[in-house]
């Protein structure tokens, strides 16, 4: 049954954003066609201007389809069908959670692919471009960045969190979509998911904050593109100065366990609390 | 032989304003295999009576039985519910939630429903927001009605439809439901629907003021709005 929800939630959202994507899909097209042929270069800069644009979009109502969508398909009208389905709601919260982090992490993907797709784009048709890719790794390595397989592990590990926290800013907004529709928090009405949501991710990134600093677990990467996990402010420091990189991690496993605990919430609210009008 | 029982309540409250019960303390059995007219004046507790059989009401206190299972992924299996208000994805078209209902639930019957389709002149590729109210009633009536299920939960089915298709829709109803299974249909067209009743729940003032046969009922001479305007007294309004 769960395949079935995950499915149907799926289709739900591609309905809602897949036109926008059929549209950086043209964008992406053009962009390409308009290399092999002698365009003008004001045209090549209206397509790949509009590409990006298209991607943010794209993130942007993905981003409210997430919010409204779920709202409205377990609160509202769309409620009476999906309340009323022979599945465990744990099941349905797992299912919007899972659909909306895929949907929301694929237009994400989008706007990052997109712009370095527009500059590459532009470093082939220009001969600075590849000179600027220099110039930006030169830059990172005065700033400490180290060698290139630091600079790429690095990368790959802000990609991770971004991930990570993409996931859990999902399970956040189910939260604030069920608080906002029980009692006595439901007096706000859809103002209210912002407001619970806001509240939910200060209350918890200020806690991270706050056990970062009585206990700082670190991801390392050393100078020779080896990764650990280190406590000691010294041996951080340490890995730092010889020029590797150093991302924190006590939030990443704070929030996890957040996560979970949020998500067991939900369920358990949505399973006693619940009065569809 | 114990009396077998569809809906077992006890003690069930449910408040929406702290200041005003809705249900209070109210407890009933409705045996199976009938269909069960849920009466009462505006206000009642009906619709939310229904809604907590439905399971889209968790927030009350007592205890609910259907079938000898609390509502919940059990009951929601076999239990086949028609709100009064519209409640499918616009996006679908008429197809779509036929296949959406024949994916979740065993006891739907698609091909019923693609007849029902037909009967009613129904385009499936038509996309519900293009429709009018009434033909979105059809589709959520034909998804219901095309289901075997062990408790049907109608919310005034017949309301704001014109006499002609309310004829209609009753004929659908009475036709189609399964058999030996269990109808709670709420409404207050009581003239027109007497003759359908086999037992009568009536609320009134957050109790339960009648919970009886309809035999019971007739045996006082008395029409069954003659009755329920004496029980409920000027509360009542009938069309």
């Amino acid at each position: 049954m769960t395949g079935k929800l995950i499915k149907h939630d799926l289709k739900a959202c591609a309905s809602a954003v897949g036109s926008i994507y059929l549209a950086a899909g043209i964008a992406v097209i053009a962009l390409l066609i308009t290399a092999f042929l002698k365009t003008g270069m004001i045209i090549k800069f209206l397509l790949s201007l509009a590409l990006i644009v298209i991607a943010a979009v794209c993130l942007v109502v993905t981003f409210v389809q997430v919010i409204f969508g779920a709202n409205r398909s377990l609160f509202r009208r769309e409620g009476y069908l999906t309340q009323t389905l022979p599945v465990r709601t744990s099941s349905i919260i797992f299912s919007k959670w899972l659909t909306s982090s895929f949907w929301l992490f694929l237009s994400y993907g989008l706007i990052v692919v997109s712009v370095i797709g527009v500059y590459f784009y532009w470093a082939v048709e220009s001969e600075e471009g590849a000179q600027m890719y220099e110039m930006i790794y030169g830059f990172a390595q005065t700033m400490g960045l180290g060698a290139e397989v630091v600079y790429q592990k690095y990368l790959a590990a802000q990609a991770f969190v971004s991930f990570f926290n993409m996931i859990i800013f999902v399970m956040f907004v189910l939260f604030a979509i069920t608080i906002a529709n029980i009692r006595p928090f439901n007096k706000l009405g859809g103002f209210g998911i912002i407001v619970y949501l806001a509240i939910t991710l200060g209350l918890v990134q200020a806690a991270a904050w706050g056990l970062s600093q009585i206990c700082d677990i670190t991801l390392l990467i050393s100078a020779e593109g080896a990764v650990s996990m280190a406590v000691d402010p010294d041996v951080i420091q340490e890995c730092q100065w010889a020029g590797g990189q150093a991302i924190g991690f006590t939030g990443v496993y704070f929030k996890a366990l957040v996560t979970v605990f949020i998500y067991i919430l939900t369920v358990q609210l949505n399973d006693t609390k619940i009065n569809l009008k | 032989m114990e009396r077998e029982f569809a809906v077992k309540v006890r003690n069930l409250t449910k408040s929406y304003v702290r200041s005003h019960n809705v249900l209070e303390n109210v407890s009933f059995d409705i045996p199976a295999g009938k269909i069960v007219g849920l009466l009462g004046p505006n206000g009642c507790g009906k619709t939310t009576l229904i809604k907590i059989l439905a399971g889209v009401i968790h927030d009350y206190d007592g205890t609910i039985l259907i079938g000898g299972n609390p509502p919940g992924p059990v009951t929601k299996a076999t239990t086949a519910f028609l709100p009064d208000q519209t409640y499918l994805s616009e996006r679908f078209r008429t197809v779509d939630a036929v296949d959406y209902f024949n994916d979740f639930f065993s006891d739907f019957d698609r091909n019923k429903a693609m007849e029902f389709v037909q009967r009613f002149n129904l385009d499936p590729k038509q996309k519900i927001k293009t429709m009018s109210k009434g033909m979105q009633e059809k589709v959520q009536l034909l998804l219901v009605m095309s289901r075997a299920a062990q408790l049907y939960l109608l919310d005034e089915p017949l309301g704001g439809v014109d006499p002609a298709a309310r004829e209609a829709i009753l004929n659908i109803i009475m036709e189609n439901y399964a058999e030996k299974s269990t109808l709670i249909l709420s409404t207050h067209m009581v003239n027109d629907l007497e003759s359908c009743f086999d037992y009568i729940l009536m609320l009134g003032h957050g109790q339960v003021l009648v919970n009886t046969g309809i035999d019971n009922l007739r045996s006082t001479g008395k029409s069954l709005e003659q009755i329920f305007k004496e029980v409920i007294g000027n509360d009542w309004e009938t069309d």
